[in-house]
């Protein structure tokens, strides 16, 4: 009984090393071959929080038009293969119940299946940005007029390989996060038109 | 038990009420008991400081993480997960037979495994379905409980499979909607076994209030296409919880110590007073009726109860237990449905007022204070729930539940005073 307990202790340990390495091996995997995309997120502020080290963002154009909405149902684990757009955005093009072979794609659920429009809603998995060494004391809304009025145009640029995908910087009207929130003192703040 | 007890059985013995032999069983009996609840706060106390060492330990790393650059931060959390599987090893190799190492190192290295992938990933800054994560520590942690025959970790075990099922949701549709199902089973399984063993410890007790709890919550999943299969359903499962209290070993527990008891009381009554609004019968949708799944588990689920109700009372269909066939009932009211739905609420109802008039009746004869009142309680809900079903006044609704009140008071006093008349 007691060897019988260590050999399956052995075969855990084996697969819980197996399961975390593999992280270590997708993170190099993305790094060494993926490929560098930009997508468009939605709105967030920063304003009242903490010093944040890591931003949680999430994919806009969650809603998808496809060729037959018989195929799917509310609850499913589908593929959302990207294309660029011409300003080099990605933008969602498809749905696919099986891993693409190949392409831009990245797992996640589906929600809603609206047949009146054709189209599926999606929740895309929260991403992370891990905010690189800097030197700001808080953060603030910044006075600019788009974003005042919700026009700022929220970006990721990242890392995807085979459905893994590691966000390497965020941009708000074109300016890196830190910048576009951080405030170092009273006198730093956004002050734009 | 208090010292003045012990120093009352020599004088217990000295004017000849108890004997010598008797006078040193009990001494033998309740200094066993005391070691048994000094071993009982040894193993609660050793495993709250492994899990408060470990959380220790990652606050003091995650003071400094920062300066840390992302390999050395990788090999902490790889570490922790190297030296937690090192402890279960070392436990195997040399306190097997140890309750509290088992429990301790099985813990740690759940709870290690499970903070290792988020930890992880989060340290790469890959990111992940926190479905798919669930999903993964159960995988990889579920095994735990039987290696280290932990039942602590058994507990934990089902609280994730909650989270996981909650994240899924109850749309979830294809084959993963079973997985939280698939991962239940065998801690129930493992419940069972610890059943077996002559002495019932606390952790198993814990583990039997965790069980039922958690299929509760997770039964929707398989039956929510059909409503009226739901219904029998819920009330099957309601019943066998309450029937599963009357077999062995939980017979012998008392009332408020009896996980499937309780589970099983509240299950059932929420229930009926649910069907007892006039807007939970409509019509049959017979098209969401006939689904293979949802069929076989609601056919499974009164096969079981009617299995457990002969096994347990002797009886194929009414016992003088009321809650023992509320699955019968139910089932009567899904079939009345298909001829009017009236007559369902208006079964129900009337089921209801013979509930809380039995619970009242036995309560008063047996001056029991606790079946007189969950009676009360029924007949109160009943009243106050017919309100949302009929256009009443506020004032209307003000004197009753005034009136309901009054009532509930005077029926307590009155049995109250009975009681201290009969002492």
């Amino acid at each position: 009984m007691k060897k019988m307990a260590f050999g399956a202790l052995i075969l855990l340990v084996a697969a819980q090393w197996y399961f975390a390495m593999d992280i270590v091996r997708s993170h190099q995997q993305i790094h060494r071959y993926g490929v560098e995309v930009t997508f468009r997120i939605n709105p967030f502020w920063l304003q009242g929080t903490h010093q944040n080290d890591v931003i949680l963002v999430t994919l806009a154009h969650n809603q998808i038009t496809v060729s037959d909405t018989g195929l799917f149902e509310s609850g499913m684990s589908v593929f959302v293969r990207f294309e660029p757009d011409e300003s080099g955005i990605l933008v969602p093009i498809d749905v696919a119940k099986k891993r693409p072979e190949y392409g831009l794609y990245l797992k996640t659920k589906l929600t809603y299946v609206d047949t009146g429009t054709s189209s599926v809603t999606v929740t895309f998995p929260q991403l992370s940005y891990v905010l690189p060494k800097h030197d700001v004391e808080f953060w603030d809304i910044p006075i600019t007029e788009p974003f005042l009025e919700g026009q700022s145009v929220f970006l990721a640029e990242a890392k995807l390989f085979k459905g893994d995908v590691v966000i390497t910087n965020i941009t708000i009207d074109g300016i890196p996060v830190i910048e576009y929130f951080g405030v170092k003192d009273e006198t730093d703040r956004l002050y734009r038109k | 038990m208090s010292k003045s007890f012990l120093n009352d059985l020599s004088e217990l013995r000295d004017v000849g009420i108890i004997d010598e032999q008797t006078e040193q069983r009990i001494r033998v009996y309740y200094a066993e008991k005391g070691n048994e609840s000094s071993d009982r706060q040894k193993l609660i106390l050793s495993i709250l400081g492994a899990v408060l060492i470990a959380l220790g330990f990652i606050l003091i790393v995650s003071y400094n993480w920062e300066l840390l650059s992302q390999h050395v931060r990788a090999g902490i959390i790889l570490g922790m997960l190297g030296f937690a599987q090192a402890f279960c090893a070392f436990t195997l190799w040399k306190y097997s037979d140890s309750v509290l190492w088992r429990e301790s190192a099985g813990a740690v290295l759940f709870l290690v495994a499970g903070a290792t992938l988020p930890l992880l990933s989060s340290i790469y800054n890959i990111s992940g379905n926190p479905i798919d994560f669930l999903l993964l520590w159960l995988l990889l942690g579920l095994p735990i409980v039987f290696i280290m025959n932990s039942t602590v970790t058994a507990i934990v075990s089902i609280g994730v499979i909650t989270v996981y099922f909650a994240q899924m949701g109850y749309n979830t549709t294809g084959v993963e909607k079973y997985y939280p199902w698939l991962l239940l089973i065998p801690v129930v399984v493992y419940g069972y076994q610890q059943l077996k063993h002559p002495s019932i410890t606390m952790f198993t007790r814990i583990l039997h209030w965790f069980i039922p709890v958690a299929v509760l919550i997770m039964l929707g999943s398989l039956v929510s296409e059909s409503d009226e299969l739901a219904k029998i359903s819920y009330a099957a499962v309601g019943s066998i919880f309450y029937l599963i209290a009357f077999n062995q070993p939980f017979s012998s527990a008392g009332r408020l110590d009896n996980p499937y008891r309780i589970t099983g009381l509240i299950a059932s009554t929420v229930l009926l007073i649910i069907l007892s609004f006039h807007s939970g019968w409509g019509d049959v949708d017979f098209q969401k009726l006939w689904q293979p799944i949802p069929v076989l588990v609601t056919a499974l689920l009164f096969l079981f109860a009617e299995f457990l109700l002969i096994r347990t009372r002797k009886s194929v269909l009414l016992s003088s237990d009321p809650f023992d066939y509320v699955f019968i009932v139910v089932t009567v009211a899904v079939l009345l449905q298909w001829l009017n739905p009236l007559l369902s609420f208006i079964w129900i109802n009337l089921f209801l007022v013979f509930l809380a008039w039995k619970m009242i009746s036995e309560g008063a004869k047996k001056l029991d204070f606790g079946t007189l009142n969950f009676g009360l309680l029924i007949a109160v809900i009943l009243i106050i729930s017919r309100f949302f079903d009929g256009n009443f006044s506020s004032l209307t609704r003000g004197l009753v539940f005034i009136a309901l009140g009054i009532g509930f008071i005077a029926a307590n006093l009155y049995f109250l005073k009975r009681k201290k008349a009969g002492q």
